[in-house]
This record gives structure tokens, sequence and C-alpha cells, in this order.
């Protein structure tokens, strides 16, 4: 529930690799047109489609995020390993009985009209995103959290929870919305380290240096072009009219064959917050997947590290829900491993044997046969159905692809119910909160424990890190739930997706974070060219 | 004339109006959420209580179909077509927006097909039955069946990428140029692209109205008369032809507008064509149901403007519908 609440079931459609590589990190780039002085200190990166809006108040998809958080600025930041970090709030601190966050401001943040950014705009915020009659942003529900939220004075700010709330933090992430400004303000006025220049719809959008920030970014001019196709990005890379671009598995293997453009292009790779899965519906006791030796079977049936390779090793396997690069994940909780063999035995010892010889399991005169559904949107998503489809016959196991389209999927999958086993991609939030996905309050209509998790030690301990603040106590917290989770195999985690973006060696100061280059502090802030001639 | 001209364009009206109620319906009725194009966008969260109300409530989802498409005829018609889901902008301000670009293609993709696909039609006419007519007819048949974007493709990486002589993708540079000569350098690769394909089609129908004209017993007692070849080949071979054509603009009209997606999208060109396939994915309803109904409308008025622009250009068509 931690920031960035956009982030849900993923998008299958996205199969992380392809489209991550080329859709959601942003790529970067250099003109072909402009002077050479125009371009130096300018980064042309790439994206394939226009946000839907830049405003603040309705910023829900992902480009839309982008640019809020670009233009914008807010209470806290976070840095490369996703750890909170200063950045209009100089400090906060939690009440004895964690449920007031006090922040203070630093005094030197302002607007891009020159106006001081003070209380009264965080007040602001918070009232603009939980008023429902005010469309609907991706940081509507983690505002909601707060109880309420108050400017003792101009630079201090009291949010009130009801009950002590970890992943609070995390929510105050959000761009925050001038409180002098009309909403929807055609003039973008933001107090984020960029200033946005223009939009030409479907073509670019240019942001600038706001130098007057007191973190100014040292490049001039971010361009990012707007280019659908992901092979005319990755051309437009060659021809050097992009500096940056996230590039697919096959243009990975292109690029490593061709020492001319490594001479000029690096390639960096980062995992995403993003994991996809298979999620065993668990109705109770006369469903399929009820018994945990049987969801542990399918686990161990379905070789996991043979699907990395599928995919040249831009993914990795995982264990439990919880990101690897997140501070609460638990490196002794290892996936289980590939091995059909014990498969078979979990699922005799579950009761399920191949009593007619004809290949599949049965018990008690019924057939081992499901149907897994996703949902229609690329190749590799197919691709992964069918490597499932065919390594659970191998123990025995029917399954029949279900696929559906986006919108009959969502209704079927979150509103429905209607399925025996889901497979999808999901959006992790910063915060490794799970109660989403697992606990069984989230088991109603339109909620996302899709696998059907109701179990009392899982919803306790998710309930408990929830409520604790200190860190330590939390991991402490969520090394049980993982090894909990891991137990019982709710759902097998078929991979975590990496995105390999590549760009231009004399562009420096470029870091990665599971957010991608752009998404935490300092991100496109501390890009610079190369001091001996920035561009070509 | 005038009692068939006025049929047809009544008859053009309601097919527009059946075709926007139909597209109206299918939306509503098709499966899933009529709130989809918040949630995908939400990446599948769903969307809570209040909000949804709040959401129906502006969007006005809770009257019965036939309420709900009135209304959007009657805002249609005076100019309102509806706010985007996925944006919030007017309806109209997107498609005018794109309008531009898409009309700067598909006009200069239509004239450059035009001018290279008549005169070699027409010439194709005169050979006809020959080798070389056959060799080329078969070569226009591999280029029209071509994958438009494998050609695309292959255009941009040899001519883009490896001798640098036109932009790879884009409309405008970044650097803010936008003079003629700066617009036309960006357009010629995308408007080559789609014409390469046009040419094929019209280079084939123009070199078969010709060569029917030419092989006819007009043409016979024409040359009997002792006229000359040049003046044979205008009157019974080309000016029939141009003729035809006109049959054309049923086809030609709505593709000037309804945008070419894969080349639109190859080559990053704002036009409407990326606009409707965006609108599309996003379950953006009133955009795409507009689009819809502009591109019917065009094509209706297309035909429409074919059929009587034929009748008063050839005599034989007229003489048909008196006979009617």
């Amino acid at each position: 529930m931690a920031r960035r609440q956009a982030g849900r079931p993923a998008f299958l459609i996205v199969l992380a690799l392809s489209s991550l590589a080329g859709l959601l990190p942003a790529t970067g780039c250099n003109s072909a047109g402009g002077s050479k002085d125009d371009r130096a200190g300018t980064v042309r990166l790439a994206m394939p489609a226009d946000p839907a809006t830049l405003s603040f108040s309705r910023a829900h998809d992902f480009w839309s995020l982008v640019f809020t958080e670009l233009i914008g600025d807010a209470l806290v930041g976070l840095d490369a390993s996703l750890e909170p970090v200063p950045r209009i709030a100089t400090q906060w601190t939690w009440s004895e009985d964690h449920r007031q966050l006090t922040f203070e401001l630093r005094r030197d943040a302002l607007w891009h009209d020159g106006k001081p950014v003070t209380s009264a705009d965080v007040v602001h915020t918070w009232k603009v995103l939980t008023d429902p009659t005010h469309g609907n942003s991706a940081w509507s529900a983690a505002m909601s959290a707060a109880s309420r939220v108050s400017a003792p004075d101009r630079w201090t700010v009291v949010v009130d929870y009801d009950e002590p709330f970890a992943p609070a933090l995390g929510s105050w992430c959000v761009p925050l919305i001038p409180a002098h400004r009309p909403l929807d303000d055609p003039q973008l006025v933001g107090c984020g380290p960029w200033r946005f220049e223009s939009w030409d719809r479907g073509a670019r959008l240019v942001l600038e240096a706001n130098t007057e920030h007191y973190a100014a970014p040292r490049l001039r001019r971010l361009v990012f072009e707007i280019i659908p196709d992901r092979t005319t990005r990755y051309q437009a890379l060659k021809t050097g009219e992009l500096d940056m671009t996230g590039l697919t598995p096959e243009q990975v293997r292109t690029f490593r064959r061709n020492e001319d453009l490594q001479r000029r292009l690096a390639i960096t790779q980062y995992r995403i917050l993003y994991f996809f899965f298979v999620a065993w519906k668990d109705d109770g006791p006369g469903s399929l997947f009820h018994d945990p030796r049987v969801r542990r079977a399918m686990t161990m049936a379905i070789d996991r590290e043979e699907l990395t390779r599928l995919f040249d090793d831009l993914c990795e396997t995982g264990a439990t829900a919880f990101h690897p690069d997140g501070w609460a994940f638990d490196q002794t909780v290892e996936p289980w491993p590939y091995d059909p063999q014990r498969a078979r035995t979990l699922l005799a010892e579950a009761g399920w044997h191949d009593s007619d010889g004809d290949g599949v399991l049965d018990r008690d005169g019924k057939a081992f046969r499901f149907g897994l559904m996703y949902a229609l949107g690329s190749a590799e998503t197919e691709r992964i159905a069918a490597f499932v489809q065919q390594q659970l016959a191998a123990v025995g196991a029917e399954m029949t692809l279900d696929a559906n389209e986006w919108a009959v999927f969502l209704d079927r999958a979150r509103d429905k119910r209607d399925y025996d086993a889901l497979m999808m991609g999901w959006r992790l939030d910063v915060d490794p909160d799970v109660y989403d996905l697992f606990h069984s309050n989230q088991r109603t209509t339109g909620r996302a424990n899709y696998a059907q998790v109701a179990d009392a030690q899982i919803d306790a301990l998710i309930e408990e890190g929830r409520r604790t603040l200190d860190r330590q106590a939390r991991r402490a917290i969520y090394s049980r739930l993982q090894q909990r989770l891991h137990q019982i195999e709710p759902v097998t985690v078929l991979f975590y997706p990496s995105s390999p973006l590549a760009y231009d060696r004399r562009l420096e100061g470029l870091e990665t974070s599971p957010l991608g280059p752009l998404r935490f502090i300092p991100g496109a802030a501390a890009w610079h060219w190369a001091a001996d001639g920035g561009r070509p | 004339m005038l009692a068939y001209a006025l049929r047809r364009c009544l008859g053009a009206l309601l097919t527009v109006l059946a075709l926007s109620f139909v597209t109206f319906a299918v939306f509503a009725w098709l499966p899933g959420d009529p709130l989809a194009a918040f949630e995908s966008q939400r990446r599948g969260r769903a969307l809570d209580q209040a909000r949804r109300t709040a959401l129906v409530e502006e969007l006005g989802l809770a009257a019965p179909l036939p309420a709900r498409y009135l209304r959007w005829l009657d805002n249609a018609l005076r100019g309102d077509l509806g706010r985007s889901l996925r944006t919030q902008r007017q309806v109209t301000e997107e498609l005018s927006h794109r309008l531009g670009p898409t009309l700067e293609l598909s006009i200069a993709s239509t004239l450059l097909a035009l001018l290279a696909s008549l005169p070699l039609g027409w010439w194709l006419a005169r050979k006809r039955e020959s080798l070389l007519d056959r060799s080329a007819l078969v070569g226009l048949v591999a280029l029209y069946a071509l994958p438009i974007f494998w050609l695309a493709m292959l255009l941009q990486a040899l001519l883009a990428v490896h001798w640098s002589v036109v932009p790879l993708y884009g409309r405008l540079p970044a650097s803010g140029a936008s003079g003629l000569g700066t617009r036309l350098h960006h357009l010629a690769l995308p408007a080559a692209c789609l014409a390469l394909h046009q040419l094929a089609f019209y280079a084939r129908f123009a070199r078969n109205t010709a060569a029917e004209g030419l092989d006819s017993i007009q043409t016979l007692f024409a040359r009997a008369c002792g006229l000359t070849e040049a003046r044979i080949t205008w009157r019974h071979g080309i000016l029939p032809s141009l003729v035809a054509l006109i049959t054309l603009a049923g086809l030609v009209l709505p593709s000037l507008v309804s945008g070419a997606v894969l080349i639109e999208t190859l080559f990053a060109w704002p036009g409407l064509g990326r606009l409707f396939v965006v609108a599309i994915q996003a379950r953006d309803y009133p955009v795409v149901l507009a689009m819809t109904v502009v591109i019917g409308s065009l094509t209706v008025t297309g035909s429409l403007l074919a059929d009587l622009g034929g009748r008063l250009a050839d005599p034989r068509l007229r003489h048909q519908v008196s006979e009617r």
C-alpha cells in the first residue's frame, strides 16, 4: 500500500521481458536534429505512447506517473535501493504510539512560479487526492490511509493514522499539488527538478532543468521522443537519434554481436518491481489445489530455470512474492527445486494416482484436469503457458489453456473468481507489504488474493508487519512470512524479469533502480555528458 | 438524376446512423467492466466504491442504452463528441490535433502514388500482353503482396540507418526547425512507403481500364478513321481510365483520414491511426466511437461521391439509371 499504488497485478500484456525492455524503462537519446550547442546538455529518451495526462491530481498510468514525479517533488524520495530519503521534508518523526507522523519542511523549496512550498500545499494535496469526486489518481488509495493531515505552522505537517501503518511513509512520495494554482492547471506548475517545456502529442515531450531547484539537474533538457515501435527505437539508438532505450531480449542478442555499437553504447540491466506467477485457487476442501502438497508438486514439476533460459536469462526464478532487491527479502528461503519425481510422490501422497493408465492422474474417479487462465496479449505469455502445460503433463496433470481478452480476464479473475489456476504478472509496491495478494480479507470480489489464501498465520504476520515501524523487527516478521508462504506455496513464482537498457557511453551519472533509470533520487538529475565533449 | 441523388443521400445518412448505433451498442455489450479504461491503467486494481459511483455518475453510465445513445447523438450533432476516458480531453480536440499529420501523410502518399502509377499503367496498357507488360504485372502483384511494414523496415534500415539520407522517424525534428524543407525531408520516407503500396494497386487499375478501352471496337473504328495513335490513346485509353478512377474515391477518401496504422507506428508519425490503436487498447470508447463514425461517414460519402461523380462524368452510367 505504500507508494505507487499504480502497480498492481500487472498487465500481463506486458509480459515483462519484451515490453519492459521496450516500454517501461525509459529510453533516452540525443538529437540528430538540433545544432551542436543545442544537443550538449540534452538527453533524448524514448517512450512508446503519450502519457494520458500530466495532471498531478489525475495521473494514473505509468508515463503520467513518471512525468508528474519529474515535474513535481515530494516530501520523501526513494534512493536507488528504494530506501526513503529526505526531499521537501528534511526530517520526519513518528509519535510513540506510531499513529502520528510529523514532517519538517525545508524552507528553500519553490514552485516553478516562484512561490514557496509550504505545509498548506501538503494538506491541499491530501484533500484533492482523497476526494472521490475528483477523478482518480494512482496515489488516491495510498493517501486514504491517513485519517487527518494538518499544518500547525507553515513548515510543519502532521499526519494522523487510525492505527500504526508501516507502509505509510512511502505514500508521501506523492508529487505535491500547489494550493495556489487551479486543479488541472494548464501551466503545469510543479516544484520538482524539471519544468514542463512542451508536449507535441504523439511526437515528443520536453522538460527543461529547473535551475532554481535545491537539487538542480546537471543537464539542461530531457527530450522524450514518442516512438511506439521497438525496432524503430533500437534503430534510433544506432543512428544516435536516441541516447538511451530499453531493449528486447532479441535486440540484446544482436547488440552483443555488434562490436561497433558496443564501442559507442553500454548496456545495463535492472530487475523491475514485477513478478510473473501462477496462483492456484484454493476454494476450500473440495478444490483441486486445496492440499499444499499438490501446490508444491505443481511448483516442483515446472522447470523454472529452463524457463528463464527461454528468455535469455533476462529473468530470474524466485521463491515468494518478496522482491530479491527489497530490504525484506530473505535469501535463505530458496525456490523449490525442479524435481518431477518428487512432484509425483507428493501428488501420490495427496491421493492422486493414474489408476486407469491413461496418463492422467485421478482420485475417487475424478481426473486431475484444470484450466490455466491468462490474458491474451503477448507471444511470450502464450509461450510460457504452453511450457507450463507441457511440464505439468509430464507428471500426469492435464492442463488446458484458457486465454482471455484483458477485460474478460479481469472480470473473471478479479470479480467472478471463475478459474482453476491463473497466470499473470504483478507490479509490486516499493513497500514489501503483501496484504493485497495474500490476506484473507482480500478474497472478496474486486480484491487481489487470486489464490484465495486463507491462512491464520499469514494473516497475523501480514498485520504485524504493517504495524511494525522498526525496520529490523519488520524484517524478521517478513522473514517468517516468506517461510510460511514457501511452505504452503499458494502461488508458484515463475520469474522476476530484468529490463536491459542501452545508453551512450559518454553519458555519466546513470544509475538504475528497480523503478528504472528515472523514478528515484537522484535519477536523471545526476546525468551529465562526459567532460571531453558531451555529444558527438 | 436528382431523385436518385436524394435517395442515395438519405440512404447514406441512415447507414451512418446505424453504424454509430451498432458501434455504441458493441461497446456497451462488450464483456468486462465499462470502467475498464480506468482499471487497466490501474493495472487491474479495482476502483473503490466511492470513486466508481462518482465515475458512473460523471459518465452517465447508469441510464439505459437507448437513452445514452440518444444523448450521445444529440451532443454529437452539436459537435460535442464527449471526453476521452484516457486523457480527459475533448475528443474533438484529440482528433483535430492528429488530423493534420495524417492528412499530410495520406495526401502526399496518394499524390505520389497517382503521379507514378498512372503513367506507368498507361504505358503498360500500350504495351499490353507483351513480355514487358506481363512481367511488370507480376512485379506489381508482388509489390502489392509485400507486407508494408516489412518494406518500410527495410527502407528504414537502408535509407535512414545505413545511408542516413532521410530521418528515421518523426514528423519534425527536436531542434524545433519546421521549414518546408525539413517537413518534406521527414515526410519523404513514410510517404514513399505508403505510396509504393498504393502504386501497385493504382498502376494495375490504370493499366486494365486503359487496356480495356484500347481493345474496344471504338478504338478499332478510330484507327480505321485514321486518328493518330496519340489521340487514340488519349481518347480511348487515358480518358476512360481517369473516369474510372472517380469510382475509386470511395476507397481513397476514408483512407485519407483513417491513418496508416502500421506506417504511423513504425515512423512514430503522430497521426490518427495511432490514436485509434491506443484508444482501442485503453477501451477509450468515446474516441473509438468518434473515429468509427468519422471514418464510416467518409466511406459512405466517398462511395456516394464516386457514384454521383461517375454518373456525371460517364454518360453510359446515366443511361443505365434512366433505363431503370
